[in-house]
């Protein structure tokens, strides 16, 4: 690949879907170009950049699902599902008649992300009325249609799922392993891409990880802003460890907890409000996670 | 340093086996059967870990996994049957890993244990 290619595709990236490569990154964009070009019949890389030079839109779209999927697995950093987990019986506590439970798992790949939350709340045997919806978003159309299916193979299983967990949740099928329907049907899987509003408001948990780090530094604000119009006052949001807010005012850090931020509201938010989110900041509204909680 | 002991039937995955548990910091036993592992565990410096597989017999590795509370026992095995697993762990087993498997499949099974 060219430089003159490499930046090409980089710009393309950057323009539609906010994702930024560095040129050390030109062997991870070989890597996984190889498949687009197979499956489109294109002999070398200069015929995937020429089409993509018409304005070959599918094509255009294959190339960013391919770039900006990561490599996933169940019940990743388990000190975000203790925070999940601790913060979902605080809302409970702090407001008893709370009928729904709604999170989001934002770039959520195959959904290793979404199925571990809806697992954890199904552990924490929360009362019958509450009702759990997981919303799983991600820009790939074709790892959106896989994560629906539910269907896991025998190596993904077994990355971070406790075997009592795959037996109780999971249905062998053949050589794959099959989510059961109770569990899936609690998690809605949408194609969406962050730089644009999402659709469904009022989260009270918004997990972006891992995907503002390979996002431009105007790109991870947009992200956060949409984020910010659709979450709870008071509400959770957990970014990667290594990740940054950009000293968002609106967030405030949780201590103890890496990546975990309490939205306290935006300035343009009616005052009422805001008084409440300032109220519920005085309070810690779960404990600090404890070490090596076992989670099943 | 944490210890890990291997009574499994086949030479070959026990080499494999070996290599990815000192890549991961453990000082590994090997032993060809029940018997003479069962002396091991008994020692002062018990291993953290057992992996086994699912052809030793039923009864001595139910008692064996008995005798030893303190003691993480792991099966490998090629048989991914929902019964056959239930099983395993109906005898006692903290966890079960599925053949074939990789480093990561290994070190995620370690951590969900403890000791990792």
């Amino acid at each position: 690949m060219t430089p003159n290619d490499f930046k090409f595709i980089a710009e393309l990236l950057k323009e539609k879907s906010g994702f930024s490569l560095t040129a050390n990154q030109i062997y991870l964009l070989e890597s996984r170009l190889g498949p687009i070009l197979r499956q489109n019949n294109l002999i070398s890389l200069e015929d995937l950049i020429n089409s993509l030079r018409l304005n070959n839109v599918e094509l255009r779209d294959s190339v960013i699902e391919a770039v900006s999927i990561n490599n996933t697995r169940f019940f990743r950093n388990k000190y975000v599902f203790t925070a999940i987990e601790g913060f979902v019986k605080a809302c409970l506590e702090e407001k008893p008649l709370t009928k729904k439970i709604k999170i989001l798992s934002a770039g959520c790949a195959s959904g290793q992300e979404p199925v571990s939350i809806a697992i954890l709340l199904q552990e924490m045997n929360l009362p019958s009325d509450v009702k759990i919806d997981v919303y799983a978003l991600d820009m790939s159309k074709q790892i959106i249609a896989r994560a629906k299916q539910g269907t896991y193979t025998h190596y993904e299983v077994q990355k971070g799922l406790s075997i009592q967990s795959l037996l109780k949740y999971f249905i062998q099928q053949e050589e794959a392993w099959k989510l059961k329907p109770e569990i899936l049907k609690n998690i809605h899987y949408q194609v969406h891409n962050m730089m644009k509003p999402l659709y469904e408001k009022n989260f009270d948990v918004v997990l972006c990880r891992n995907m503002l780090s390979y996002m431009t530094e105007t790109a991870q604000k947009t992200a956060i802003s949409h984020i910010e119009n659709s979450l709870e006052e008071g509400g959770l949001l957990i970014i990667g460890a290594s990740e940054t807010l950009h000293d968002n005012p609106n967030f405030e850090k949780i201590p103890g907890q890496l990546g975990c931020y309490r939205f306290i509201g935006t300035p343009s938010m009616p005052q009422k409000e805001q008084n409440t989110a300032w109220t519920l900041i005085k309070k810690p509204l779960f404990k600090p996670a404890v070490p090596n909680r076992k989670i099943p | 340093m944490k210890t890990a002991l291997i009574v499994l039937d086949s030479k070959a995955m026990t080499f494999i086996l070996q290599k990815m548990l000192e890549d991961l910091g453990f000082s590994v036993f090997v032993r060809s059967d029940l018997e003479t592992a069962h002396d091991l565990l008994g020692q002062e410096n018990s291993p953290d870990v057992v992996f086994l597989d699912k052809t030793i017999h039923e009864e001595p590795t139910a008692s064996l996994i008995q005798t030893f509370p303190n003691i993480k026992f792991i099966y490998v095995s090629k048989e991914t049957a929902p019964e056959q697993i239930q099983a395993a762990l109906d005898l006692g087993a903290t966890e079960y890993i599925m053949k074939p498997f990789d480093h990561d499949i290994l070190q995620s099974k370690l951590s969900l244990v403890g000791l990792l």
